[in-house]
């Protein structure tokens, strides 16, 4: 006999995440449309390693099952529908290297139709699917442990109050140029520790699983960091050992800065969703690269400690 | 020996539509009711006593006459949970359940065996597969109800489930909802086994809201332990709109409609907090 945990998503809830439409009740079945876009995100927690899930849909018979592509932290995922009675369920599974390194489950649906539909007092809106709920049953568990809890904290106190990084608003332009990948990236209103960045222009390649890095304040020159195809970061020289510690602190939190400029930029719009998960991965490649490194830095480089914590962060002058 | 003693209330009449418009009711009341005993598997009826000589019942299930009283507060006869509950604790029985009575149990031996096994020590709450065809063997599940409830007879002893009648809504609620507040385990149990034949709700809305209103009874003096559970800031001030209401009826409109939209949300609230601990048994 077999008994499998559960985690249900209930959409009639507040949820994380952006392009659904508020929720709405049919027939004793909860649901929310995705739209206005066919962009469609849910963040949910996850405990770590491979599982299975299914994604119910409501359907009004004799409503075809829409055809809706998902992903996991930018993977894509085979997801095989089927109908039961007055839902479609799209059952999906994911390996270990979906959740590898994430703190929670980035859910992407992508719905290949859009229409129009009337909303109650609202006129016309774009709607693409009812998501019912989200289920998912992780194949094992990580036992939790309290072990560390103390180190936990502190480091989080130190990486907030010593290293504090803010990516602030991104705002992105997809490019190509041969058989690279290209992802311009204008941060606005960032922080790199106690200093305001007006503007920083990061410029992105990405060729054969391996990233080269360009981050610019204007008017300065640009500092240049890679990510190898194995994974391993290698950050700028020319900064303070402080600032280093605070640049990798930014390339961890550029995933986050993706997913903010998702939610805001998907509504509406027609992504390349294999592009956009292309990203995704090769973001959180490069946020866990550089956590290692930053990890790296302060078992064994300079006494991390060591100078003042509200010291401007010092770009490096052309030489 | 009785491993398990299941408690339900058989109907006189049970109608299901059928294909091409004939009455699946008749067949489906035996089919349900002959799912349910087992080896082990104690199965009481508990009716007003006037329903009982015309039940029609098969072998092995045990017909009890049930306490007076449901049809005075909802207007049509019934049981008693806290009856139901307390005939099969009355057996003896170290696990004891209470199946709504349109419930078929296709379960296996493993099945019934892991069932019991695990309602040792904690309530589980069932929901049921939906089904449109009796020879259906996939359907979605309904999330907001319990229609299979088991638990080990010291914590049924605990439950208090005075006011609440089979057949009508918000009792499998509460169980759980009291169990909770108890700090009593609890879990829902998806499993393809335990099946019900679609059909219309059956339910009228002043029962239902005078249910809900029989439920703030019991939560209001608990309210404290209710936060205890962190259900939210919405869903407690759903919980005390809800006891505003029910104690202020003649203050009138708009208050039924508001009743029955707060008390949708909160048992939809009551199932989020339930599925926190959600099994799938295959």
């Amino acid at each position: 006999m077999t008994w499998r945990r559960r985690y249900v998503h209930d959409m009639l809830f507040g949820i994380e995440g952006s392009g659904w439409h508020p929720p709405s009740m049919r027939d004793a079945t909860g649901f929310r449309w995705s739209g206005p876009g066919r962009f469609s995100i849910l963040r949910v927690p996850l405990p770590e390693g491979a599982g299975r899930g299914e994604a119910h849909i409501a359907l009004v018979d004799p409503e075809p099952i829409p055809e809706v592509a998902i992903f996991l932290n930018g993977h894509r995922l085979v997801a095989t529908p089927r109908r039961l009675g007055a839902m479609a369920v799209l059952d999906f599974g994911w390996d270990a290297a979906a959740m590898a390194g994430e703190r929670q489950a980035e859910f992407w649906f992508h719905a290949a139709a859009l229409r129009q539909l009337p909303a109650p007092g609202q006129g016309m809106r774009a709607v693409g699917f009812r998501l019912s709920s989200l289920v998912l049953e992780p194949r094992q568990e990580g036992a939790a442990s309290a072990g560390g809890a103390l180190a936990l904290i502190a480091g989080r106190r130190f990486l907030e109050e010593r290293l504090p990084v803010t990516p602030g608003r991104a705002r992105l332009a997809f490019l190509a140029d041969g058989t690279a990948r290209l992802l311009d990236m204008r941060l606005e209103a960032a922080r790199l520790g106690p200093t305001p960045q007006a503007h920083l222009a990061c410029a992105l390649r990405a060729e054969a699983e391996a990233l080269e890095l360009a981050i610019a304040s204007p008017g300065l020159p640009a500092l240049r960091a890679a990510m190898s195809a194995a994974g391993d970061v290698t950050l700028p020289d020319g900064l303070s050992p402080r600032d280093t510690l605070l640049l990798a602190r930014l390339l961890t939190a550029l995933p986050d800065a993706y997913a903010a400029w998702l939610d805001e930029a998907m509504a509406r719009a027609a992504p390349d969703a294999a592009l956009l998960a292309a990203w995704r991965r090769s973001l959180a490649q490069l946020a866990r690269g550089s956590e290692a490194r930053l990890a790296a830095l302060i078992a064994d480089g300079p006494d991390p400690f060591a100078g003042d914590p509200r010291a401007a962060f010092a770009w490096p002058r052309a030489a | 020996m009785t491993d398990l003693a299941l408690a339900t209330s058989i109907p006189p009449v049970m109608r299901r539509p059928g294909p091409g418009g004939e009455d699946a009711g008749p067949g489906w009341r035996a089919a349900c009711a002959a799912s349910w005993t087992a080896p082990g598997w104690r199965v009481l009826t508990v009716n007003p006593a006037a329903e009982i000589a015309t039940l029609d019942l098969p072998a092995g299930i045990e017909p009890i006459p049930a306490e007076p009283g449901v049809a005075e507060a909802f207007g049509r006869p019934g049981t008693w949970v806290s009856d139901a509950l307390a005939q099969a604790l009355a057996t003896g029985a170290p696990v004891v359940g209470i199946v709504n009575a349109d419930i078929r149990l296709d379960l296996s031996a493993a099945q019934r065996a892991a069932l019991v096994e695990r309602a040792r020590d904690r309530i589980l709450a069932c929901n049921r597969m939906e089904i449109d065809h009796p020879s259906q063997a996939e359907g979605p599940f309904y999330r907001y109800g319990y229609d299979l409830v088991l638990m080990p007879r010291h914590l049924a002893a605990a439950i208090d489930m005075r006011g609440f009648a089979l057949g009508v809504p918000w009792w499998d609620y509460w169980i759980l909802l009291d169990a909770l507040m108890q700090g009593i385990p609890v879990e829902v149990v998806q499993c393809a086994a335990i099946r019900h034949l679609s059909h219309s709700a059956a339910w009228q809305r002043p029962a239902w809201l005078g249910a809900l209103r029989g439920m703030m009874a019991h939560v209001v003096p608990r309210r404290a332990a209710l936060s205890r559970l962190g259900m939210g800031s919405v869903a407690e001030a759903v919980v005390d709109l809800l006891a505003a209401v029910a104690a202020a009826p003649e203050e009138s409109y708009p208050l039924d409609q508001l009743a029955e939209t707060a008390g949708t949300r909160f048992g939809i609230e009551v199932v989020r907090l339930a599925e926190r601990n959600a099994w799938t048994m295959e």
